[in-house]
């Protein structure tokens, strides 16, 4: 198949000494990411992204992207050991991978999760083999107007799914669109919101938004959780111990949990806002239903662990497919991927595939063999990599915060900036605190300017007329999509209130409990 | 139906914030106001969308104050106070930061910064601290400045 000798190139391109060198240096720097407490794969990646800029394109997203997935794993180890997930796509890898380590399983648990990581990436690398092309080649049919309705639904979708509060979830994705005004309108060349300085002339740049939010707001909000005052009680493995390797048991009750969540965990992977964390925990429920003895679930059943874990490595790779056919970031790392690309020169898309099929095919490549190199590293540097997680976060928070500031001020020698990249951190914290969605601001950061051309050109082909979205067939139908998002969390609590069961009178004075509303 | 909580409205830290998010939405679109809503030609202006970005938000900032604020204060009193004055702290250091960073040069500036939040998180061990300071701001900047060549500022100290 074309498809699959397109991989075969794209695997290709990769194994050159510099790709497979910034592969396995990606690959470590995520682990460590991964594994630090308060920074996830966001975070990890906004910060790295500045020190790439040196790098050719290819080499570049094959180090992030490495990144990426690396943290996933690194995520992993915390989950296990010390029941403390890296990041919300690992939350799910704490139900039965924390109880294993607490019975001595703490090495079968971590490899199996590896092996796990390997064949979901490998079977999610294959899927987006097929399922990239294809989705690139109906989104060739999309003009400006679809383009439009298709941010618009990415974004709505993201805050259905993603946020803990929908409305504050809107307001984060308005904030996001109202930074990315600032600058020149390419419109008319006008300047907006310039406030005579210089540098905000040229806009506001995505890297201080995004360290500042995900890498210093994280840690203020670790800060002011208290959780650097507790020093963590690690669970030890060594490669040495007997029991680090798997037995033949683990095997046997995993192998269609590793199947069943990487296919689950790429086609959820797809969807905006949706993404690795609701991927691993939609696993987790699917194994569980389906296991002989699912009362093992929560006690160290194997599946429990392995399932998820595949699911949230196919999702990541899922992830990629709307970032590279229609340019939209369906989570806030894939933001900074997308960031990273539109600063390279490439513009991710339906035309990305057969205008710069050497990049594309190189990153969809990377990916198989990035998760080869996360097999081989990690069965045999999972002790070093959790010893990692031993380094206090009273001592790591200053670090990190020193690199923020550091990263931020390389990508332009602009102090405005590193100040602009620490106002989004108390920013961050806030919204931490309050329930908002930092993720929906960065990604609206990176839409807002696509956003707002697609809609200009879109007026311009309709001369002034709204009326152009409902001409089109691809547009009714994204408008219909966008029209379910708005209207399903509205029916689906509905239905939740007529599914409880009345609860009989509990005396002459009872009053019916007062309704939670949503802020 | 939202009702009053029996201690009353809700007033906490949330409102505020969103009552900041408007007032700057709000200022926003006052500003966006002052730009064109549509070109000479008939196409859409700098301000369209400005203009709907801030009103927007200052309308949806609005509902959800007085969404929380008729919801009442929660029953079992609000969650555990956090480490505020830690927060701020840090958050005074920083802004410091941001102002010595060109004069002091990366260097010293990022190890004055992590010495002084050491000390408000690592409090009993101030030899650890300057060692830690000293050890992770020169590293930092010899991988960023000297192996990337990243243009970070020199200060005072003679340039590599």
């Amino acid at each position: 198949m074309d498809v699959f000798g397109n991989l075969i190139d794209g695997i290709g391109g990769v194994l050159t000494p510099e790709n497979l060198a910034l592969l396995a240096l990606g690959v470590l720097v995520g682990m460590v990411v991964g594994v630090m407490p308060g920074l996830g794969p966001s975070a990890g990646l906004a910060i790295l992204l500045p020190l790439t800029f040196d790098l050719e394109p290819t080499g570049a997203v094959v180090m992030l992207a490495a990144v990426y997935y690396g943290a996933m794993y690194g995520g992993t180890i915390t989950s296990v050991l010390i029941i403390t997930p890296g990041e919300s796509a690992t939350v799910a890898s704490t139900f039965d991978g924390y109880p294993l380590a607490r019975q001595g399983r703490a090495g079968p648990a971590l490899v199996m999760a590896a092996i796990a990581s390997f064949v979901a990436g490998t079977i999610g690398a294959i899927l987006i083999s097929v399922a990239a092309p294809l989705t690139a080649s109906i989104a060739s049919g999309f003009g400006p107007p679809e383009l439009f309705l298709a941010v618009m639904a990415g974004l709505l979708t993201l805050i259905v799914i993603i946020g803990r509060n929908r409305l504050l979830g809107a307001i984060s994705a308005l904030i996001g669109f109202a930074l990315a005004t600032v600058g020149i309108d390419i419109g008319g060349g006008e300047q907006r919101y310039p406030f005579g300085s210089p540098e905000l002339i040229n806009g506001i740049d995505f890297i201080p938004v995004a360290i500042g939010l995900f890498g210093v707001g994280e840690i203020l909000w670790t800060l002011y959780s208290g959780a650097h005052e507790k020093d963590q009680q690690l669970l030890r493995v060594r490669a040495r111990d007997r029991d680090f390797w798997p037995r033949r048991r683990d095997w046997l009750e995993s192998r269609w949990a590793m199947l069943r969540g990487s296919v689950l965990g790429f086609f959820v992977g797809t969807t905006p806002g949706a993404g690795a964390t609701v991927a691993s925990l939609m696993s987790y429920s699917v194994e569980k239903s389906v296991a002989k003895e699912p009362e093992r679930f929560g006690k160290g059943a194997m599946a429990g662990l392995v399932g998820p874990e595949s699911a949230n490595n196919a999702a990541t790779a899922g992830a990629m497919v709307p970032l590279l056919t229609l340019g939209i970031p369906g989570s806030a790392a894939t933001a900074v991927l997308l960031a990273g690309f539109l600063m390279w020169g490439l513009e991710p898309g339906p035309l990305l595939m057969d205008e710069n099929p050497e990049f594309a095919w190189g990153l969809i490549g990377s990916m198989y063999l990035g998760n080869a190199m996360l097999l081989a590293l990690n069965v045999f540097c999972i002790p070093l990599f959790a010893s990692f997680a031993r380094v206090p976060l009273r001592i790591l928070a200053p670090a990190i915060l020193a690199v923020c500031a550091l990263g931020t001020y390389t990508v332009n020698g602009s102090l405005v900036e590193v100040g602009i990249m620490f106002v989004c951190g108390v920013l961050g914290f806030f919204m931490r605190k309050y329930g908002f969605t930092p993720a929906a601001t960065v990604i609206a950061l990176v839409l807002g300017p696509m956003a707002e051309e697609t809609l200009r050109q879109s007026m311009i082909i309709s001369n002034g007329s709204f009326g152009i979205f409902l001409e089109r067939g691809l547009s009714l139908a994204l408008l219909g999509l966008i029209a379910a998002l708005v209207v399903l969390p509205f029916v689906a609590a509905r239905l939740r209130r007529r599914r409880r069961p009345a609860t009989p009178p509990s005396g002459p004075s009872s009053t019916p409990p007062r309704e939670r509303i949503g802020v | 139906m939202p009702v009053d909580g029996p201690d009353g409205p809700r007033i906490d830290g949330a409102v505020v914030l969103l009552a900041v998010i408007a007032l700057v939405a709000a200022a926003y679109t006052w500003m966006a106001f002052g730009l064109e809503w549509e070109t000479r030609a008939g196409r859409i202006g700098p301000g369209f969308f400005p203009r709907i970005v801030g009103s927007l938000t200052v309308a949806l900032c609005l509902l959800a104050i007085v969404r929380r604020v008729r919801a009442g204060r929660p029953r079992g009193g609000e969650s555990e106070p956090g480490r505020a004055r830690l927060v701020v702290a840090t958050v005074a250091v920083l802004a410091v930061y941001v102002a010595v960073l060109e004069p002091l040069g990366a260097l010293i500036a990022s190890a004055l910064m992590m010495l002084a939040i050491l000390s408000l998180t690592n409090r009993r061990r101030p030899l650890a601290n300057v060692a830690l300071s000293v050890g992770v701001s020169s590293a930092l900047y010899a991988l960023l400045e000297i192996g990337l060549g990243a243009g970070l500022p020199p200060g005072p100290l003679p340039v590599v």
